[in-house]
């Protein structure tokens, strides 16, 4: 085994895991901590997946209709250079999380359920000008060549996917970390108390409005970091993965992880890519009429695993940890 | 003679056709435990809910320490020092009995954003001294929580889910819980029922220690001997409003409430 076939093998694995994570601790503080139903966990993260793209490649806007002399014309109504990747990646992450405000400012003051169904018509809106704006994101065309970090220095092959897993890597530990600090401090305290009794928690004298606004608009940067580095590993951001299907897969994470705890969360996102990667690798020995209904296979098997969780342990892998401090 | 900490003023909530509470008003005298007597449906925890602002009263105004506090969201009259415990506990489950009591009353030392910016601000080698300081206020806080516990007897039960709690400690955990904001008064909404002999009696203890501190307490309950024997003011409610008031020999004595309440 060459070590070029082991690092492909580890990255198909370890990376769609990582990025999978990452996505997962976002929509953790937000329906783990607080409670709070976002069902547009996919439109938050192909947001900032869409800018870090049109940022990065300095194509704000690029027209696809190929004239007769076979030059495309593209459109540079956008920023004139490309931006570097770290100014890119925290420009999607600050507007995945203005736009998760923004939705959600006028709903949560309402009932719970109404989150859910606002964030599920704006993630149907995000995704439909994601599909139909062809100028701005290059539609069912997708937007291509989407750098990666280091691109400059390593450029493709399996070195390049290694690389990438690395900084995912690095990004995890850092994002995980984040939250550890932050569920932990009395703010991660008082959103818990929100997500058991919003009516009490108000009544007890915090600002439930405002402890939801924070954590959307953390959970949504998360996921629209997510969504960068998702776009930034495959080098090409298509609409049709920013479906709720994904929004689905971020909360089958999170339940089968722990909801509540963000090391649960990770193991969660690690076990559940394990499904999707041993149905890849299982397509190499099977039959040909199978390898196309393997795929739904692994869908139906997500939903038994999700049924039995829920039937026989529904705090999930890693259940939320208990606060117990040392007297004072 | 002092003027009344709390005072309601013609205070109307109506549900659909039902008006639960119908120009209401009463008034309560700092440092009293004044209780709310009536029969079901007279409105009593309607309007408590409106005084602490869960419901917005359609009229009338409500005047807490000398500040109209009508209208206003139900954390912004707890930071004003009125706080209210539910008549079913309403503890956070999932939440260990010192969380619950450490989530209580105006915002916590690190629970805001502003507290963390405020690290950053000024000389940058002070940062390390201010870090130890606001991690300093978040111990005082949880000494005070156990302290807290002490009083109302759950401090052995400090890190026990509140979820697992008895009925009856629950009932003291929802009287730790407004203690721990630091309120200059105290509604509680049948702090006794369902509460047996032994814990009912310390209970009553518990509240009458904090009132000879200062604390005023307003009460709904059901009981008559704990509201004739205990409460040294006692305001009768019927259909939405005050039928009248007075100390324990005199209501009893009303021939109104004998009918509509005490019975014969």
């Amino acid at each position: 085994m060459s070590h070029e076939y082991v690092v492909l093998q580890l990255t198909n694995y370890v990376v769609p895991a990582t990025l999978l994570a990452i996505l997962a601790l976002g929509l953790n503080l937000q329906w783990g901590h607080t409670g709070l139903f976002n069902a547009g966990v996919a439109a938050y993260m192909g947001v900032g997946a869409y800018l870090f793209g049109m940022l990065t490649t300095g194509n704000f806007a690029a027209d696809f209709n190929i004239p007769p002399d076979g030059t495309p014309d593209w459109l540079h109504w956008g920023p004139a250079q490309p931006w570097d990747l770290i100014p890119a990646a925290l420009a999607a992450m600050v507007v995945a999380a203005v736009l998760g405000v923004l939705v959600a400012v006028p709903t949560l003051r309402l009932r719970a359920d109404y989150l859910a169904i606002a964030t599920l018509a704006f993630a149907e809106i995000v995704r439909l000008i994601l599909k139909n704006e062809r100028r701005l994101t290059g539609g069912d065309q997708t937007l291509a060549y989407i750098p990666r970090p280091f691109g400059g220095i390593v450029t493709e092959g399996w070195a390049s996917d290694g690389v990438f897993m690395l900084v995912a890597l690095a990004l995890l530990v850092v994002v995980l970390y984040a939250m550890l600090r932050l569920t932990a401090t009395p703010w991660g305290r008082a959103l818990k108390a929100v997500r058991e009794d919003e009516e009490a928690a108000e009544a007890m004298g915090k600002n439930a409005f405002v402890l939801k606004l924070g954590s959307i608009a953390i959970g949504c940067a998360v996921m629209g970091l997510a969504g960068a580095l998702t776009v930034s590993f495959q080098k090409v951001a298509i609409p049709d993965q920013f479906v709720p299907f994904t929004t689905f897969t971020a909360y089958v994470v999170v339940i089968l992880g722990g909801s509540g705890n963000p090391k649960g969360a990770v193991l969660g996102a690690y076990v559940f890519a394990l499904f999707g990667w041993a149905t890849q690798q299982a397509k190499a020995y099977l039959p040909d009429a199978f390898t196309l209904r393997i795929d739904f296979v692994n869908q139906i098997v997500i939903g038994l695993m999700l049924i039995l969780i829920m039937i026989f342990r529904p705090e999930g892998m890693m259940p939320e940890e208990r606060y117990v401090p040392r007297r004072r | 003679m002092t003027p009344p900490i709390l005072e309601v003023r013609d205070v109307v909530k109506t549900f659909g056709g039902i008006r639960a509470v119908d120009r209401c008003t009463l008034s309560v005298r700092p440092g009293t435990l004044t209780g709310l007597i009536g029969p079901n449906g007279a409105g009593k925890s309607t309007l408590f809910n409106a005084i602490v602002g869960l419901y917005a009263p359609d009229a009338g105004e409500i005047v807490f320490d000398g500040q109209p506090i009508t209208g206003l969201l139900p954390h912004e009259v707890v930071h004003r020092g009125l706080i209210k415990t539910f008549q079913i506990p309403r503890e956070f489950r999932n939440m260990t009995v010192l969380e619950n009591l450490l989530v209580s009353g105006p915002p916590a030392p690190g629970e805001r954003f502003l507290d963390y910016v405020r690290l950053f601000r000024g000389t940058p080698w002070t940062i390390p001294n201010r870090w130890k300081d606001l991690r300093g206020a978040q111990d005082a806080q949880q000494h005070r929580a156990e302290e807290v516990l002490a009083t109302v007897g759950l401090a052995q039960l400090r890190d026990e889910y509140a979820k697992n709690l008895s009925g009856g400690q629950k009932k003291l955990l929802e009287l730790a819980r407004v203690l721990m904001a630091r309120p200059k008064m105290v509604l509680l909404d049948e702090p006794v029922a369902g509460v047996n002999l032994t814990l009912t009696q310390k209970l009553l203890q518990v509240i009458e220690d904090l009132r000879q501190k200062g604390l005023t307490f307003f009460l709904i309950e059901h009981d008559m001997n704990v509201v004739m024997s205990r409460c040294e003011w006692i305001i009768v409610m019927h259909q939405g409003r005050t039928l009248t008031e007075g100390v324990a020999a005199e209501i009893k004595a009303n021939p109104a409430v004998v009918e509509s309440y005490l019975g014969g």
